[in-house]
């Protein structure tokens, strides 16, 4: 089966949105995974063909890919491609929990800064979840 | 306006200086000569360059705008151009060369009316110029007569005609010469009343119109026919037959005319040294002009290839001369030896001018072209024979080989962009 | 598969009296992009210039696919594509016929890829060359050297003059190009925004000289803006350390990772030091300063 087209599952990778191009890409993919869009064992587009259809550079795609492999997101089989992992889903969720609990952690020590006792951050904090 | 004039000067002073030089010389040695339209020429290269449209934030009025050029082509030339032009005549009369008989005064006011008139004629031609290549159909056809007579009117040899006949002395004033100066006002009047109509045409955009082809759906495939090396030897010859022919009609007509059939016309009037040699130097400007070096040189062509693809232009022009000379006015028969070796001559000199003319860039290109323009009737006038020359033809047409070839593959300044003279219309700035 | 690099320059040396390119070395690997960067006059034309045989170089070797650009001139324009502002094409009236003359000469010329270039492209082949507009030209120049799909091509200020549509749609049909691994695309531009998008592989070119290269994002990753409170004298020669701007003692630098870090700007006597990461465009500006 070839890999079906990602170009516009992925939100498009931006100068204006924040992070660097290949953060962007990361944190694409990792949402489609996520969310099931991409489903495990699913083919991903090879390098070029990802980087065609996001008209990044070939070596910002290999950046993206190589990091969710390293983070067991997806891997590679040589000649074959690069598949969704299976249990992907979840190590995406994961990491991206992980990273909210990381800037939660950076909000509460912000709002700390700013001299909030703690009641006040937690509802700041539901007051931002009831937006 | 008074800045426009002195700055036109200031930057084309070299060319005063020839001018200045060229009329001396001239009187001097008593050459009929009418000189002093060189002006003209540094305008419309202005015009190429896209001097006319920086020229209009400045805050001066239209009027004096118009006014300035009009002063600079038209009255200032005549002007500056007698002068020397006395001195000379004086210096020929205190230690004559050639002794025959010299009215100063009128000679000199003879030079000065005349030279007038023919700076108007010029300035009013010059409006007809276009400062880009023609598109439409109408506009090639101006391009075509306009340029032809602008030609015709700096050089061709009714010029060298009209002068030779010119009157000695005011007992040698013949009925035809006082129309001729009575001409000069009306001339000079319209040149005038033309001058703001002048600067308007000139302020086209040098690249023409543009279209957009965003809008446009025009999916006519015209993509069939010659291809590659084909195609460009066609067009190329074509272009070189073309720009011959046009020449031939244009002198013809015009020599029937100012010869009124005293003299047969020839079928070719460039059968003179002079006007082959200028046809040789037109052909490989212009044809070396549009032939943009850098789109030949990506090709996979051998540089000695392309050398010989470059020359085709030179040997065209010898070729077509020769048999344009042919005195029994047909095509058919074969021409004579003395006509083949006026085509060699016309090969080897314009292989050197069209080395030259790669390797010259920017102002000295003109000098350049108009040292080969004088040299030709000079030889001619020297008495040199034409075995003689087409020796040294072919030794200049070795060089200009050899040339070509060294400088495609060395010189950096066969590919910077340049159209007529050197300047890019697309991009006036580089000139 | 083959790893001999699609470009290969060494030792280049070109030299005018106000000028002098190199001595310099730059390899450019098959299936990348490398975007050639460098303030006017820096050298790029020149550079380009000489692969193609025009001037010819004082010392060194050009090589494209393996051909040297003295002793296999026709088999490496054979391979190598090339556009350039300078290029004109007026001379074949309409856009058709310049078209048929580069074709006659491109045995691989594809005329479907001709037809969805001229498409995505927006020129009509029945347009005549004069009028076109300065972007018009450049569009025309660009197909001429895309569509009979060489395996080098090398773009001279390829996106100067384009509207944004346009420039989208080269840089996609680049992409294109690279997809199948064994073409390369050598890329010179002022855009720097678009570059850093695009290339794998960046040179910073200035006063004829290579100052630094790599890919992209690595080389703009390696190097952090820093800000910080010191004796300007003391971080003069810091190796790695190139002064942007200062003001008393407060200085503005950039910091190459790989010679120096933060810790060792501290050693040095630096305080109230702040970084943060710089584009490829602040990168150029204060490095070609």
């Amino acid at each position: 089966m070839s890999p079906k087209s990602l170009k516009l599952l992925l939100p498009p990778v931006s100068p204006a949105a924040s992070g660097t191009l290949y953060e962007q890409l990361v944190a694409g993919l990792k949402q489609a995974i996520g969310d099931g869009r991409l489903t495990p064992g699913e083919a991903l587009p090879s390098f070029r063909q990802l980087a065609e259809e996001m008209l990044v550079s070939v070596i910002t795609v290999k950046r993206a890919y190589e990091e969710l492999e390293r983070e067991e997101i997806i891997y590679r089989r040589q000649g074959l491609g690069t598949f969704v992992a299976e249990g992907g889903a979840n190590r995406s969720r994961e990491a991206k929990l992980e990273k909210a609990r990381k800037l939660l952690n950076e909000a509460a020590r912000e709002a700390a800064e700013a001299g909030l006792k703690p009641s006040e951050i937690r509802s700041l904090f539901l007051e931002t979840l009831n937006d | 306006m008074k800045h426009l004039i002195l700055n036109f000067m200031r930057r084309w002073w070299w060319m005063y200086v020839l001018i200045a030089f060229f009329s001396a010389g001239s009187a001097y040695l008593r050459i009929p000569t009418l000189l002093g339209t060189f002006a003209l020429i540094c305008m419309q290269l202005d015009a190429q360059r896209g001097f006319f449209r920086a020229l209009r934030p400045l805050p001066l009025s239209n009027k004096e705008q118009s006014n300035a050029l009009w002063i600079i082509a038209v009255p200032l030339t005549p002007l500056l151009a007698v002068i020397p032009f006395t001195i000379g005549a004086l210096a020929s009369r205190a230690k004559p060369l050639i002794t025959h008989s010299y009215n100063l005064p009128f000679q000199c006011a003879l030079q000065a009316w005349l030279t007038l008139g023919y700076c108007a004629l010029g300035f009013m031609l010059f409006m007809f110029l276009l400062n880009r290549r023609p598109v439409t159909f109408r506009e090639i056809l101006q391009q075509a007569f306009a340029g032809a007579l602008w030609g015709t009117v700096f050089a061709g040899p009714q010029l060298q005609i009209l002068v030779s006949n010119l009157p000695k002395a005011p007992s040698g004033i013949l009925p035809w010469h006082w129309v001729l100066f009575s001409v000069v006002p009306i001339f000079v009047l319209g040149s005038f009343l033309a001058a703001p109509n002048i600067v308007h045409c000139k302020l086209q955009r040098n690249t023409g119109g543009t279209t957009n082809s965003q809008i446009k759906t025009d999916h006519k495939n015209n993509l069939h026919g010659l291809t590659g090396l084909p195609l460009f030897l066609v067009t190329l010859i074509g272009q070189i037959l073309g720009i011959i022919l046009l020449i031939t009609v244009v002198q013809h007509g015009i020599w029937s005319l100012t010869t009124r059939g005293l003299e047969k016309a020839p079928l070719a009037a460039i059968r003179n040294t002079v006007m082959m040699v200028t046809v040789s130097m037109l052909l490989c400007t212009r044809c070396a002009d549009l032939l943009n070096l850098r789109s030949l040189r990506i090709l996979p062509i051998r540089t000695g290839a392309l050398v010989a693809l470059l020359a085709i232009i030179p040997v065209i022009g010898g070729i077509s001369s020769a048999f344009l000379m042919n005195r029994s006015n047909t095509f058919l028969s074969l021409p004579s030896a003395t006509e083949l070796e006026f085509g060699g001559i016309v090969i080897g000199f314009g292989t050197f001018l069209l080395a030259l003319n790669f390797q010259a860039s920017g102002g000295w290109r003109i000098a350049v072209l108009m040292l080969a323009a004088t040299a030709a009737p000079a030889t001619l006038a020297a008495g040199i024979s034409l075995h003689i020359l087409l020796a040294g033809a072919s030794v200049l047409g070795l060089l200009g080989y050899c040339g070509l070839y060294y400088g495609l593959k060395r010189s950096h300044s066969f590919y910077q962009s340049r159209q007529m003279f050197g300047i890019d219309p697309n991009n006036p700035m580089s000139a | 598969m083959n790893t001999q690099p699609a470009i290969e320059i060494s030792g280049l040396e070109k030299r005018y009296p106000k000028f002098t390119l190199g001595p310099l070395n730059l390899s450019v690997p098959k299936g990348s992009i490398y975007g050639l960067i460098g303030p006017n006059g820096a050298g790029k034309t020149t550079l380009i210039d000489l692969i193609f045989g025009m001037g010819a170089p004082h010392a060194g070797t050009i090589k494209v696919c393996g051909f040297d650009h003295t002793t296999d001139e026709v088999a490496l324009k054979n391979h190598a594509g090339y556009f350039g502002p300078d290029l004109s094409y007026v001379v074949w009236g309409d856009v058709g016929r310049a078209i048929r003359f580069v074709k006659g000469f491109r045995p691989t010329w594809d005329d479907a890829y001709c037809q969805h270039l001229l498409e995505t492209l927006g020129i009509a082949t029945s347009e005549k060359i004069a009028t076109l507009s300065f972007g018009g030209r450049t569009k025309l120049g660009l197909l001429l050297a895309l569509a009979w799909k060489p395996q080098v091509l090398i773009l001279d200020e390829p996106t100067t003059g384009l509207d944004a549509h346009s420039k989208q749609a080269v840089f996609s049909e680049l992409l294109a190009i690279v997809r199948d691994e064994e073409r390369t695309v050598l890329i010179s531009s002022h855009q720097l925004s678009d570059l850093e998008r695009f290339t794998d592989h960046v040179g910073i070119l200035h006063k004829g000289r290579l100052l630094a290269e790599g890919a992209t994002a690595e080389l703009v990753e390696r190097h952090m803006q820093v800000e910080f409170t010191c004796e300007r004298t003391v971080l003069e020669n810091v190796p790695g350390l190139t002064i942007a701007e200062h003001n008393e003692n407060r200085c503005r630098a950039i910091l190459d990772t790989d010679l120096c870090s933060l810790e060792i700007l501290e050693q040095h006597g630096a305080c109230e030091v702040r970084s943060q990461p710089l584009t490829l465009e602040e990168l150029f500006l204060v490095l070609t300063k």
